[in-house]
């Protein structure tokens, strides 16, 4: 008797035909300008499960996953920045994000298991675009723009320009997500609160998540982003409106999840109806402001 | 194209050639024979193909082969030695944490993980550095407890 | 029964465990043969249709493909306990997941290609997948034998129910509505069959029945069984599911004759949760009575089961239900009738528990429902109707030992039950509550054939070993360790010279195989014959040749003893044996066959030697505004018998308990029309780690008359009341009564916003 595994569950049909594996990003650039169909391979965690299931083959895979300059974790006076390749592990490993960006530490914190945030890193998650994506819920709601480079020139976009529609993104196919910024907000208030009885292996019905600046009772730039209650995670714009520059009470926290919940657009599908994940929108923005209405 | 991967693999330099599409277990189970870490679900939910890449688990199904290049991986086969089961495989087996024992092996990797970044965790420590891992046997009690007494010794 | 004991009782680890720590176990998808093929199949994907054509041309020139088989190729023979299956479909698909054709190629991919190629073309037919509507007139007809889709029914009764309605001061009656379940066995299904040069077939499968399963097989290959060996590696988990035969069980074998190769079938994870048997779903409705004093008076059920397409053991829970609407405390009057209804929608099996899930859900919730009626504690209302040791219930149970009641007072010592029941408020959103439910299954087996035995084989070698050949199988429960620590008791010898070979129908002697929970009973006892046999040869020689009084003789530490004097090591008593004039080997037999009874055509008449019963008390929180339910704490108490095996035990009651709360909370394949629509972990949740609540266990032995050292089995037990405790703790936590399953988050707050608990965040303002 000799081992052997299923072959056809974990075997693409058709390999591609180019591995690239570049030492600087100005080669992994190069590589996507010349290279038609190359697909960016960071950890691999999506990309290996849509080779299996989807039989998805690029003609090309250029990983990035130890690219050096694209593990930073760098705190500026005004932004964390937050190389492509980081990975969740380090994330929530990391003092500066838990204190600078607590939101996404406690995205971080729901993602997947552990051997996934070993190997998924945030600018793979948040270029896999899904609706349900908490670390991308996180980043809106913090007002974060990401770093895009290609060999023709370098730009930022903001969350929301970069994520189009589900597993659609705003980035050419010579481009390279480098890195994310996350802004600091002295004095900011955060909350981030998604469904599930479990911690981990839980992919969003809906995640809501919070800041605000609290200036002497009142809350200041508010954002409210919701996760998988629409095709990209977004901003809950009026929900926002209703609450900017006014002192909390819990009349108003009613009203602002009840818009909250009026203003999504989910669908229904296995993880829960439309009119559920409204009412978890209007708990979660409930439970959000209530936290810092208490605190 | 296939690439050239050279690695440790439970101690001992290897090389193998790969296609970029293939994933470490296929690597692991059918160049190497290494039958430790199962295919579970293939999907990154279950645990059960867990082992360790620099000493940190990761998930066999959802990792590209050609991710080992020039690091060290360690399957549940190379938890042991030749004294013996190592002191978290002896936990497992005297506190009754293995019953059908198909997670086993991806438990016990996820737990050696965990261990290595938190060497006394406490008991919601564990129970997170075990919530990627499926069992339908056991309850999890006993692996908790298994855990727990490698963290007395 | 206070004899000092070395090995039963003891926290023995699972024998085969450090095999399996150390990753050197070999499950089915690790092994393979010489020249072995894999074979896959083609199912069908429309849940009600005739099959106009099949071609397979396609997918016989996909390279590495040596077979491709269809219904036309073989001698179809129907199977299955409605007689209803076959191996491939001949002309009409009832369900999505029916097999239409297979293929046997080199390589996996290569066998999934093939079969993707293969080009069928359907006629769909009306199609059901309500079984209240596939009973209406009218309705689609699934087998023309059937015309009313009703190929089974049950009745049952005891009593009048007239006569109980007349005794009561209060009556109940609900519909309670539970759903398919996937056992999510960690090992998919896979089968590795081959034959040899002479013909004779090789199955290394993962049968709970090993026996039943080579009968079985031969009618359905059109073999002689006496040529099907049945060989079973280390199994990745069963419960049940591996209690019949399914279709990719004979695919496999059809394959390895068509191309004389050896041919090995795994399932996906997806192929596993769209066709493979599930727990039978059920709609009970129910009445029950009870007095001003809050004795019960009557129970009056009616249950109709969704048989899907095909028939297995699903439609065989009646038996189980049936006791513990009879049984599960003294009733006097008792009604139950069951129709199992045909539809297109995937068919079930057998699942721990057997249809007591389902059963003790609905009767459980009432118990509750009346104390409140009549002013009692739930637990009160529970020892007032409680039986004692000795009794028989209406349908003819005998239970010879019931520690029913003693279960119930520790679970409320240990649960702190008066305490947690006054303790609801948690916080503005946050609400605590605390339920319990009892038990009642067997507990030694259920004579459903002629026999419910098992056979041992033990002998003891030159060297002192002893190698117990037992008919039983182990699926992981930990069988295996049980014998040994009984071999090793009586014998008196170190349960590490002790080897049991369970694995191979060309070795061992029959046995019924793994189920209602029976094996610590039944191979216990068997094993426990042989090993008295032995000692008894043992002594009698040991007393021959020192010349001393048998009596005065024991084995102990691998010796022979007169007092604490050692006369002899076991080994050289043996060899003086074996190398004597006598040349006896020291080899013995048992059949054990249990003193239960087959029932009657009215499910009459006591079915198991012994019943296991127990007591669960839930503590959970539930919040009001997302509907989460999380069990904080599981307080259990189990009347074994007497504990085997402590590590075991706890082992058992631990897995089922966290089974059991995935069953009340999360699990459920949602099919539509048929689909299996969340066919992955992904979105079919069993527990995690974290979501494991504090479990305390008390054992309660009862010493039952005709167990192994008195122990009776468990296996299936702690699975099977926890959703009612915790659906009784939801209620006490927010007041709202919820008779579905699971309790998914969506499906409570839906309950607290109708019962006005909490407002409706997601109604649009507008309304609100």
């Amino acid at each position: 008797m000799k081992g052997g595994p299923a072959r056809e569950a974990l075997r693409a049909v058709n390999p591609p035909t180019g591995y690239f594996r570049p030492d600087s990003v100005a080669d992994a650039l190069e590589i996507l300008a010349r290279v038609d169909q190359a697909r960016v391979v960071a950890g691999g965690t999506d990309w290996m499960l849509s080779v299996r299931t989807q039989g998805q083959v690029p003609a090309a895979v250029v990983d990035i996953f130890r690219l050096e300059e694209l593990q930073g974790l760098i705190r500026h006076p005004d932004a964390l920045e937050i190389g492509a390749a980081v990975t969740v592990a380090r994330l929530l490993a990391s003092a500066e994000v838990a204190r600078d960006a607590p939101l996404l530490a406690q995205a971080a914190d729901r993602f997947g298991s552990p051997p996934v945030r070993s190997r998924a890193t945030i600018g793979g998650n948040l270029c896999n675009a899904s609706p349900a994506a908490d670390l991308t819920v996180a980043l809106l709601a913090s007002d974060a723009t990401v770093e895009v480079a290609s060999r023709r020139c370098r730009r930022s976009l903001a969350i929301r320009e970069l994520v189009l529609g589900p597993r659609r993104t705003a980035l050419a196919s010579d481009e390279l997500l480098v890195s994310v910024r996350v802004p600091i907000r002295p004095g900011a208030v955060w909350a981030f609160q998604k469904s599930g009885r479990r911690p981990a292996l839980e992919i969003s019905a809906a995640a809501v998540a919070f800041s605000a600046v609290l200036q002497d009772g009142h809350l200041r730039e508010p954002r409210i982003a919701c996760g998988a209650v629409a095709p990209t995670p977004m901003r809950a714009l009026q929900a926002e409106r209703l609450i900017a520059d006014r002192r909390l009470d819990p009349s108003l926290i009613l009203a602002c999840a009840r818009r909250a919940a009026a203003e999504v657009e989910p669908i229904d599908d296995v993880r829960g109806s439309a009119l559920y994940r409204r009412r978890l929108v209007g708990a979660f923005v409930s439970r959000c402001l209530e936290g810092c209405h208490a605190g | 194209m296939p690439v050239k991967l050279s690695f440790t693999l439970n101690g001992r330099p290897v090389s193998a050639e790969v296609e970029p599409t293939m994933a470490l277990l296929e690597l692991l189970r059918e160049r190497f024979d290494l039958t430790g870490a199962k295919l579970g679900c293939g999907e990154g939910e279950c645990g059960a193909c867990a082992v360790l890449l620099d000493e940190e688990a990761v998930l066999g199904c959802l990792t590209p082969a050609f991710a080992v290049d020039g690091r060290t991986v360690r399957t549940v086969e190379g938890l042991s030695s030749s004294e013996g089961l190592s002191a978290l495989q002896q936990a497992f087996v005297s506190e009754g944490a293995i019953q059908c024992g198909f997670c086993t092996p991806g438990m016990e990797i996820a737990a050696a993980s965990l261990l290595r970044q938190e060497p006394r965790p406490t008991p919601e420590q564990i129970r997170r550095g075990l919530e990627g891992n499926l069992c339908r046997c056991t309850g999890y009690v006993a692996m908790i407890e298994a855990v727990e007494a490698v963290n007395d010794d | 029964m206070t004899t000092e004991t070395r090995w039963i009782g003891a926290r023995v680890p699972k024998l085969d465990a450090p095999a399996k720590a150390t990753g050197q176990v070999r499950y089915l998808s690790d092994l393979s043969l010489p020249g072995m093929l894999h074979g896959k199949i083609r199912r069908s994907d429309r849940p009600h249709a005739r099959i106009v054509t099949i071609d397979i041309g396609q997918a016989l020139a996909v390279p590495g493909v040596h077979a491709v088989l269809t219904a036309r190729d073989i001698d179809n023979v129907a199977f299955g306990h409605g007689n209803d299956n076959n191996a491939f479909k001949n002309d009409i698909v009832r369900c999505i997941r029916d097999e239409i054709a297979a293929v046997a190629a080199e390589t996996e991919e290569a066998a999934e290609r093939a079969c993707r190629a293969i080009q069928v073309t359907y006629e769909d037919l009306p199609a059901i997948f309500d079984p209240r509507e596939a009973l209406q007139p009218g309705a689609p007809v699934l087998y023309a034998e059937h015309p009313d889709n009703r190929p089974f029914t049950y009745s049952y009764g005891h009593g009048s129910i007239e006569q109980g309605e007349a005794e009561s001061a209060f009556v109940v009656d609900n519909e309670f509505e539970l759903t398919w379940v996937n056992h999510c066995c960690m090992g998919v299904s896979a089968i590795l069959a081959s034959f040899d040069a002479e013909g004779r077939l090789t199955l290394h499968s993962q049968t709970q029945v090993p026996f039943l399963y080579r009968r079985d097989m031969a009618a359905i290959v059109g073999m002689d069984p006496a040529d099907i060996r049945v060989i079973q590696p280390t199994i990745g988990g069963a419960f049940g599911s591996k209690l019949d035969i399914y279709p990719f069980e004979p695919i496999a074998v059809h394959l390895a004759r068509a191309t004389r190769r050896p041919v090995r079938i795994v399932f996906s994870r997806q192929e596993e949760f769209r066709a493979s048997p599930t727990r039978q779903p059920a709609i009970v409705t129910l009445r029950t009575g009870c007095d001003r004093q809050g004795r019960l008076t009557f129970r009056d059920a009616h249950v109709l089961l969704d048989n899907g397409g095909h028939t297995s053991w699903g439609a065989t829970i009646p038996f189980v239900m049936m006791q513990t609407v009879s049984s599960l405390y003294r009733v006097p009057h008792v009604r139950f009738a069951c129709d199992v209804v045909y539809t297109n929608n995937p068919y079930s099996g057998s699942f721990r528990g057997y249809g007591n899930l389902q059963a003790t859900f609905a009767v459980e919730q009432q118990v509750d429902m009346l104390a409140e009626r009549c002013g009692l504690d739930p637990l009160e209302i529970r020892r007032l109707n409680a039986q004692h040791s000795g009794e028989e219930t209406g349908q003819g149970l005998v239970f010879s030992t019931c520690g029913l009641k003693d279960c119930l007072d520790s679970v409320a010592r240990q649960s702190d039950w008066a305490q947690a029941r006054s303790n609801r408020e948690a916080g503005a959103k946050l609400r605590r509550g605390v339920g319990v439910a009892g038990l009642l299954h067997v507990g030694g087996g259920a004579k459903i054939y002629r026999s419910d035995g098992c056979g041992s084989i033990l002998s003891i070698d030159d060297f002192g070993k002893a190698t117990l050949v037992t008919g039983s199988s182990d699926i992981g429960q930990g069988s295996e360790t049980v014998l040994a620590q009984i071999v090793a008791e009586v014998l008196g010898i170190d349960i590490a010279r002790v080897r049991v070979i369970n694995d191979d129908t060309d070795v061992k002697p029959w046995d019924v195989g793994v189920h209602a929970s029976r094996t610590s009973y039944v191979a216990g006892n068997s094993a426990l014959m042989a090993a008295r046999q032995a000692r008894d040869k043992l002594l009698g020689a040991a007393a021959r040749s020192f010349q001393v009084p048998l009596e005065e003789l024991s084995l102990r530490d691998g010796s022979v003893m007169r007092g604490s004097e050692r006369l002899t090591a076991l080994d050289r008593l043996v060899r003086s044996l074996h190398f004597s004039e006598r040349a006896e080997l020291l080899v013995t037999q048992a059949y054990f066959e249990p003193a239960s009874v087959k029932q009657d055509s009215e499910f009459r008449g006591n079915v198991s030697p012994t019943y296991a019963f127990a007591a669960q008390v839930a503590e959970v929180e539930v919040e009001l505004d997302t509907g989460v339910v999380r069990v904080v704490r599981v307080s259990a108490a189990h009347d074994v018998g007497k504990v085997l095996n402590a590590l075991g035990l706890e082992g058992q009651i631990e897995g089922g308990i966290v089974m059991g709360m995935g069953y009340a909370l999360s699990e459920e394949l949602k099919i539509v029309q048929g689909m299996v629509l969340n066919p992955s972990f992904r979105d079919y949740h069993i527990p995690t780690a974290p979501e494991v609540p504090e479990i305390r266990v008390e054992f309660i032995e009862t010493l039952d008359p005709t167990g192994p050292f008195g122990a009776k089995g468990v296996g299936e037990a702690p699975a099977i009341c926890l959703a009612a405790a915790i659906a009784n703790a939801v209620y006490h936590a927010t007041g709202v009564r919820f008779t579905r399953l699971p309790l998914t988050p969506e499906r409570v707050l839906e309950g607290l916003i109708a019962a006005g608990l909490v407002a409706d965040l997601g109604a649009s303002p507008c309304q609100a």
